[in-house]
């Protein structure tokens, strides 16, 4: 038996197949243990995702429950002013009463409700971008720390480098005069041995000068 | 409640998403982006805490969100849908999010060995000793979903909950990710297979030591049977 591929069945799953697909992947379902059992599986799957559940955020409830408790009192208002109306006053014809006064009720009750939305709306965009500027401030003084720290201590590093430095040159100095002494040393040691020499060089030759006979 | 007094107001109001961002585009206008805050915030923060598995993270990535989305305000082209301008946006933070935390995973946490033990020994626990109240037994089912999720490779995680708890068409999925919807049906079957298996209740121990051959093993299953 041929089975559909595994990513034929996700559209059929959510319900997005085109009417034909549907048609022909229900009637393999009817025929396809196999593949019933899989999209069972999925399905439970897709079911037991509802399980995680997230609380709404505390502002949101606020928000919904003082706008519905604002429409509300305008119902009981509105249904209150109906209810007296039809009780004190004389019969009236209640569609063209209706009919006249619909139109500014609906405006009124845009309007007003348009006025307290967007007041709320203002107040959660102002808390939101304060809070984030707050944040902002917040990352940038880190950061700011972090950077001078970071300077603090590269100029540390570098001031042991540079003694380090300093001390090597006085140590090299030190080495090298030392040498040059004891390369003088030597070398005039050698000049006292040659005038030596030439002094007995020149001894002898008056001596031999002496010898010959006339 | 709070969806359908947002939508009877974008109703009387006469004018969609798109030219609210439009306007915030062109004048900078901030009771557009007060409308368009005060109608998003919702579905972005349980988009961000889903794909994070984490209240708080879920908040600031919401907040950064909308600075990103008003920052990005010049960004956005009239002809596009401002939904996916904005789903995209939250997803490439959330992913952002995911980079960092997975590079202080490989820094800061135990080695996986150690934290494979700690998991099993948490889901034995959960499973050993169910509540006898079913609220507790559902908190538990959906701490149970959550880690399964958070499990998840996150192009997985993402499709699932896109379709799933945003109630996103498959094709808007595929435009938000930017790749064919048939590699979203894909993923999705993936996705499910994988999650099929995470979610399979485990055995008792202590049932299946004292299981007696030829008993049926569905008896065995201590959470589904419990349920069923």
């Amino acid at each position: 038996m041929n089975h559909p591929k595994p990513e034929e069945w996700v559209p059929y799953l959510y319900g997005e197949s085109r009417p034909e697909v549907a048609r022909e992947l229900a009637a393999h379902l009817e025929s396809c243990l196999q593949c019933r059992e899989q999209l069972a599986g999925w399905r439970a799957s897709v079911k037991r995702l509802d399980n995680w559940k997230l609380p709404r955020t505390g502002r949101a409830d606020v928000m919904g429950v003082s706008v519905l408790r604002w429409a509300v009192a305008t119902l009981v208002l509105l249904l209150a002013g109906f209810a007296v109306g039809r009780l004190t006053g004389p019969a009236v014809d209640t569609e063209s009463l209706r009919s006249s006064i619909e139109p500014e009720l609906r405006r009124q009750l845009t309007e007003e409700l348009t006025s307290v939305v967007r007041a709320q709306v203002k107040e959660a965009a102002e808390s939101t971008l304060h809070t984030a500027a707050r944040e902002a401030e917040a990352i940038a003084a880190a950061y700011v720390r972090g950077l001078q720290a970071q300077r603090a201590e590269d100029r540390r590093a570098v001031e042991t480098a540079l003694a380090r430095l300093e001390t090597e040159r006085l140590t090299d100095l030190a080495t090298l005069k030392q040498e040059l002494d004891t390369l003088a040393v030597n070398t005039d040691a050698g000049l006292r041995q040659t005038t030596a020499g030439l002094v007995e060089l020149a001894h002898y030759r008056t001596v031999a000068r002496g010898s010959e006979p006339e | 409640m709070n969806g359908l007094w947002i939508s009877t107001l974008a109703l009387l109001r006469g004018r969609s998403d798109e030219e609210a961002m439009s306007r915030v585009k062109a004048y900078d206008d901030h009771e557009e982006f007060a409308w368009l805050l005060k109608k998003w915030q919702e579905p972005i923060r349980r988009l961000c805490t889903r794909l994070t598995g984490d209240a708080g993270q879920g908040e600031d990535l919401k907040q950064e969100t909308f600075l990103r989305l008003f920052r990005n305000r010049r960004q956005y082209e009239r002809s596009a849908k401002f939904s996916t301008f904005l789903w995209r946006i939250a997803l490439n933070l959330c992913r952002d999010e995911f980079r960092r935390q997975e590079r202080q995973r490989q820094f800061l946490s135990p080695p996986l060995d150690a934290r494979e033990a700690e998991g099993s020994e948490g889901a034995e626990a959960v499973w050993e000793a169910p509540g006898p109240d079913s609220n507790a037994v559902s908190a538990e089912e959906g701490a149970l979903v959550r880690k399964a999720l958070l499990e998840l490779p996150e192009i997985y995680r993402e499709v699932i909950v896109l379709r799933h708890y945003q109630d996103l068409k498959l094709g808007e999925i595929a435009e938000v990710l930017g790749i064919p919807e048939g590699t979203v049906n894909s993923r999705m079957a993936d996705a499910l297979t994988r999650l099929g298996r995470a979610l399979k209740p485990k055995l008792r121990p202590s049932l299946a030591r004292a299981a007696q051959p030829g008993k049926s093993p569905k008896s065995l299953l201590c959470y589904e049977s419990s349920k069923t």
